[in-house]
């Protein structure tokens, strides 16, 4: 304390008179200990009322220090100088008044501290491999939905279908707060959220679980979206109701989504009713229900899935591609929840659908052979439903800080009804008849299936140190009949035949398997990874015809040779190991999997069994090398094995198209792919111009191909072959560049070579195709006001080898445009263009044109921006003719179908919010 | 006179008898600072408190390291500093997409002719930034934090509007520099605390051995510029993204 009296020796001495208003501050700095002048000690000089640093000085070699021009005021002075006790005092200074500071004499010491802890909140733009858009920094019209967002983004493409691509890569799913949202259709997600409900967009790379939890990459990735929705919207409700109604002819279009939140949950519900082609509702299962799904094997997209191709004729799966007349009326509810600190995650997902088409349909086929021809006429109409139901349950939960557990739950449920009219006629190339085939099907299947799956992961202390067990089980059943009622008359031949027969066929599946991968890291960069797995597959299908018996009326007379009873199994145990590294200027990574499989098929009508043991690899090798931080090339090289399908070497003897048929070939060995991939990019942030090209190579060896031989009856029968010699490649890259403020272009390049082998009459072929198709994109936009976008791609095509002489050799070319324009502030317009040209050349002397042009009016009724009437037409000149032509090195064809034509809709829209809202931050 | 007695206190407060390394003031030498980015945290602000249990992102965040850090090195004399990148001290590959911008920046600062040349990445490209040194509106306060062994003063100021910086300095180094681009105080800048960016620079040695001879010289690659003409490039292209230019603005600018 004896250093109190010396700061007291600090006095206010104010008597020098300046001209200025400005004052100056004076003073020295010695040793308390031997009066010492103390050079390079630190004169700080800060305001009193806010602390700001106003200036600093260090002593001169006589200890003195000076500030000059400083404005009145009230200051505090610090001076310090290693190893001594600090000096404090406070100065007010006058106007136009110096100030002296006596000698100030410091006293050797130091020291203290203190902690501090700092919360704040912050956005970003990169996370990880994420790229992140914040949703409000973009505009778009009050009523646009997710899908107008996402146009407006930076590498961001969506075409009039939906389909989103991302920096040139497509996107795959979509995801709303980071769960799927009613299946995985994205356009669910795009067209029914509000783009002012989001608030970020992020673009990401969607790895495996395995590659998210040690991130090695494994190559088994796609690109997905997530939005994350608004805090404001995610307290109360949300959601949107619209609903339109088209006269002569009546369309229909309807829809409501809803999302509601709690804290800690969350609830969505979503319907529809249309005949405007808006099924769009794919609850992920397809494939659960397919007829004769049996023995569909796959592990990680590892294994080969060894799957059979139905002979049936229906095989629609409820999607609508543009064909046809679809009614569809779904719906579909979710719920989530966090449980015990959020440790146990619970979502909740049921889907319904009922889904109608009706089709007409007409194909003329020209078919070459090497000696003659004919021609196939058929004509069809369809006539399909589908009802679906499906529920998922998922709980997460964290046992510990390192263990979590997922398990996974679906069942579901599938009716359709079909009904099919077909009329096939052959003839020669002098309109001499072949065969006259009339046939009905009349078809009714049901499929129920239940699945589980239980992951275990295990983290240890060690980092990327990583053990993942899982396990899954499975169970399918499917039941249905069919009628067949067929008049074929076969000219040549002098045959006439009926068929009426019911043809009843059962299935249950059940398979389950298990793997467990574990992930060790050998020093810094390097990862090792080794995985066993084990899978079992048993299959029970059983298909029954019966003749109709005239004399009893009844379908009792068993056809022995369209009859069987399978029981198919199959045993799998494989496992394999890789190694991984990783280092700031590449990573590399390769390994293979080994694969061991026991399938039994047993006919217990014939008696028949057919045993096969295959021992498969898979090896894999991924290098990347980055150029910088923007700009990385890749490399891949996969190779696979490939079983031949059981259809393959004993199909399931079928009679429903009595122009195909399909011979099994015993001595079919398996077949080896390799494919060698390589990416390269870069992107350049203050130009935005960036590339995106990839090339690609891939060849088979022991391909497994078909062989085709006509028969008089000019019936196509079709057995297998192993051969060589096929290959396929591809090179294709995307450029973009701004060319001003608002307007961007980019070029792209598609290129291709194919070589397909078959058989056609015993004799090898090989056709080589090679096409090239350009594009050109352009986009301007003035701000809130107007935008147009216009694409460009010609397609050239060529093919050799065929027996249609310049089959291949074509033309094509799509130009499309869309723009949006705001007349008023209420008042928009949209619309969209689309041409389609194809060039007449040798087997179509005709060239195929046709426009399609759709167009919107928009108007937003109520200040609030929730209330919005629109008109909108689609297809304005009536040009949809629903045609398509196939030109194959063998055939050429043409085919014509129903679909949507011209149709207008006046539509009201609902934007539904939930006042009792916070704005969020 | 109240005012006085607290100063008086205060000098008492903070001049508890500590640890004396220096007996008189450093002019030369070398520091070592840790750059640390809290990477967890940093992802976890970016998401929204209620963004439900997303699995791709939470996986992230649960994968994140909880830091990264880097060596930088800041060799300074009475009058100029050179800040440059060492070397990366976790070993963690958490990978960010196209790499960090201005992770790895060289910034030398010439006290003389107050001016500065900085090396700064941005996406692809490397950029020389020729600039005056920047003027900062410190704020001092009373608290104190030994650093390396020496006390520090704790400063706080707001830069490009919104960002809040606290620096924390001694006076026992003469040159009055700083990590990155930050200096202004009357001392060296031995920590810098970012909370909206999640950073933290500290020095974690101070060398005080001194090689007069030595030059400070590091050969900047890079497109030149300036950080004016730089984040105006950006505005025109990234400004109509508000969020997303102030984020690459705020990386930029340290």
């Amino acid at each position: 304390m004896l250093k109190c009296p010396l700061l007291f020796l600090t006095l206010f001495i104010c008597n020098l008179n300046v001209f200025s208003q400005n004052s100056r501050i004076d003073g020295f700095v010695a040793d308390e200990l031997n009066g010492y002048a103390i050079q390079n000690a630190t004169v700080t000089i800060m305001r009193t009322s806010d602390s700001l640093l106003v200036n600093y000085s260090r002593t001169k070699t006589d200890g003195s220090f000076s500030f000059k021009s400083l404005i009145p005021g009230h200051y505090d002075l610090f001076i310090s100088y290693p190893d001594y006790l600090g000096y404090a005092t406070d100065i007010e200074l006058e106007p136009g008044k110096d100030f002296l500071l006596d000698t100030v004499y410091l006293i050797k010491n130091s020291q203290l501290l203190k902690e501090i802890t700092i919360v704040d909140g912050s956005k970003i733009k990169f996370k990880g491999d994420t790229i992140q858009f914040l949703a409000d920094s973009f505009r778009v019209g009050e009523n646009a939905n997710v899908e107008d967002l996402l146009k407006k983004l930076s590498g961001i493409k969506v075409n009039s279908k939906g389909e989103i691509t991302a920096f040139g890569e497509k996107v795959e799913k979509v995801f709303v707060d980071g769960e799927e949202f009613f299946g995985s259709d994205p356009t669910i997600a795009t067209r029914n959220i509000q783009a002012k409900a989001v608030d970020k967009v992020q673009v990401f790379d969607k790895t495996s679980t395995m590659e998210e939890l040690t991130g090695i990459a494994d190559g088994e990735k796609f690109k997905a979206i997530n939005l994350t929705l608004k805090e404001e919207y995610k307290k109360g409700y949300f959601g949107k109701a619209s609903a339109g109604v088209g006269l002569d002819p009546v369309y229909y279009d309807g829809s409501l989504m809803l999302q509601g939140y709690t804290a800690k949950s969350k609830i969505s519900a979503y319907g529809i009713g249309s005949n405007t082609g808006t099924v769009s509702l794919d609850f992920n299962d397809y494939g659960k229900y397919m007829n004769s799904s049996a023995g569909s094997v796959s592990f990680d997209g590892n294994m080969t899935t060894i799957s059979f191709s139905s002979e049936d004729d229906f095989s629609w799966d409820g999607r609508y591609d543009g064909e046809g007349l679809p009614k569809s009326l779904a719906g579909g509810a979710s719920f989530s929840t966090k449980l015990a600190k959020d440790k146990i995650r619970i979502n909740a997902n049921y889907g319904y659908s009922d889904i109608q088409l009706k089709k007409n349909e007409k194909n003329i086929s020209t078919n070459y052979l090497p000696d003659d021809g004919f021609v196939k006429d058929d004509s069809q109409f369809t006539d399909s439903r589908i009802i679906k139901h499906s529920a998922l349950f998922k709980v997460e939960a964290d046992l510990d800080s390192l263990t979590t557990l997922i398990w996974n739950n679906g069942a579901s449920t599938r009716k359709t009804n079909n009904y099919k009219e077909v009329h096939t006629r052959q003839n020669d190339l002098e309109q001499n008849p072949i065969t006259e085939i009339n046939r009905t099907l009349t078809n009714k299947n049901t499929g129920n299936s239940i699945n589980s799956e239980l992951t275990l992961t295990r983290k240890f202390k060690k980092k990327h140190r990583l053990l993942v067990i899982n396990g899954s089980g499975n169970y399918s059943e499917n039941e249905g009949s069919s009628y067949l009622n067929s008049r074929n008359d076969y000219f040549t031949l002098n045959q006439f035949q009926q068929i009426n027969q019911l043809v009843d066929k059962g299935e249950t599946n059940f398979s389950y398997q298990a793997k467990a991968t574990y992930s060790e890291p050998l020093g810094k960069k390097w990862t090792g990874q080794i995985n066993v797995y084990t899978s079992n597959v048993a299959n029970h299908s059983n298909k029954l015809a019966n003749e109709f018996d005239e004399i009893t009326q009844q379908y009792s007379k068993f056809v022995d040779s369209l009859s069987n009873d399978f029981d198919y199994r199959i045993n799998s145990n494989g496992g394999g190991a890789s190694i991984n590294y990783k280092g700031e200027k590449y990573d590399f990574r390769f390994g293979t999997d080994v694969d061991y499989s026991n399938t039994i098929r047993k006919n217990k009508i014939d008696s028949s069994s057919i045993i096969d043991n295959a021992l498969r690899w898979i090896p894999r090798a991924n290098f990347t090398y980055k150029f910088n931080r923007a700009s990385r090339i890749s490399m891949n090289y996969y190779g696979s094995t490939r079983q031949p399908s059981i259809n393959q070497i004993q199909p399931v003897r079928d009679n429903s198209d009595p122009t195909v048929l399909i011979k099994g070939n015993p001595a079919l060995k398996q077949s080896y792919t390799q494919s060698i991939s390589m990416y390269y990019n870069f992107w350049k942030a203050l130009s935005d111009v960036g590339l995106w090209s990839y090339a690609n190579f891939s060849n088979t060896f022991n391909e497994i191909v078909s062989n085709t031989i006509i028969d008089e009856a000019r019936r196509s029968i079709t057995t297998f072959t192993n051969v060589n010699g096929g290959y396929n490649g591809n090179v294709g890259f995307n450029y973009n560049m701004p060319l001003g403020k608002n307007f961007e272009s980019g070029f792209g390049l598609g290129a291709g070579v194919y070589n397909k082998v078959s058989f056609l009459d015993g004799a090898r072929t090989a056709v080589l195709t090679t096409s090239i198709s350009p594009s050109i994109n352009l986009s301007y936009e003035r701000e809130e006001l107007f935008e147009i976008n216009i694409d460009f791609s010609p397609s050239f095509s060529n093919s050799n080898g065929g027996l249609v002489a310049n089959a291949g050799k074509y033309y094509s070319q799509t130009i499309g445009s869309n723009f949006k324009y705001k007349i008023t502030k209420s008042i928009e317009l949209t619309g969209d263009i689309n041409w389609l040209y194809q060039g007449a050349q040798s087997s179509f002397s005709q060239q195929f044109s046709q426009v399609l042009w759709n167009a919107n009016a928009l108007w937003t009724v109520d200040k609030a921006k929730n209330f919005i009437v629109q008109l909108s037409v689609r297809d304005i000149l009536n040009q949809n003719k629903g045609y398509e032509r196939n030109v194959s090195s063998f055939s050429t064809s043409e085919r014509q179908y129903d679909t949507i034509q011209r149709y207008g809709l006046l539509s009201l829209i609902y934007n539904i919010k939930s006042k009792s809202k916070v704005k969020g931050q | 006179m109240q005012r006085l007695l607290f100063l008086i206190i205060m000098s008492h407060l903070i001049n508890l008898p500590g640890i004396a390394q220096n007996t008189q003031v450093v002019t030369c030498g070398t520091i070592k600072f840790e750059k640390k980015v809290s990477i967890k945290k940093k992802l976890i602000a970016s998401k929204d408190e209620e963004d439900d249990g997303s699995f791709w992102f939470e996986n992230m965040i649960k994968n994140a390291p909880d830091y990264s850090s880097d060596q930088f090195i800041l060799q300074f004399r009475q009058n100029e500093s050179l800040y440059s990148y060492d070397k990366k001290l976790d070993d963690s590959n958490f990978m960010t997409w196209g790499g960090e911008i201005a992770s790895k920046n060289i910034v030398y600062k010439d006290f003389n002719t107050s001016k500065m040349q900085s090396e700064k990445q941005f996406y692809d490209l490397n950029y020389v930034l020729k600039d005056s040194i920047k003027q900062f509106n410190w704020k001092l306060t009373r608290e104190f934090r030994n650093i390396a062994g020496f006390e520090c003063r704790r400063a706080t100021t707001i830069i490009n509007d919104s960002l809040y910086v606290i620096a924390f300095y001694t006076d026992d180094i003469q040159c009055s520099s700083g990590p990155e681009s930050f200096s202004g105080l009357p001392g060296m800048i031995l920590g810098v605390v970012m909370p909206r960016l999640y950073t933290t620079w500290f020095a974690t040695s101070v060398d005080t051995y001194c090689n007069e001879k030595a030059v400070l010289n590091k050969p900047l690659k890079g497109k030149n510029s300036n950080e004016g003409d730089l984040i105006g490039k950006i505005k025109e292209r990234y400004g109509k993204y508000k969020k997303w230019y102030q984020s690459l603005v705020w990386s930029l600018i340290i």
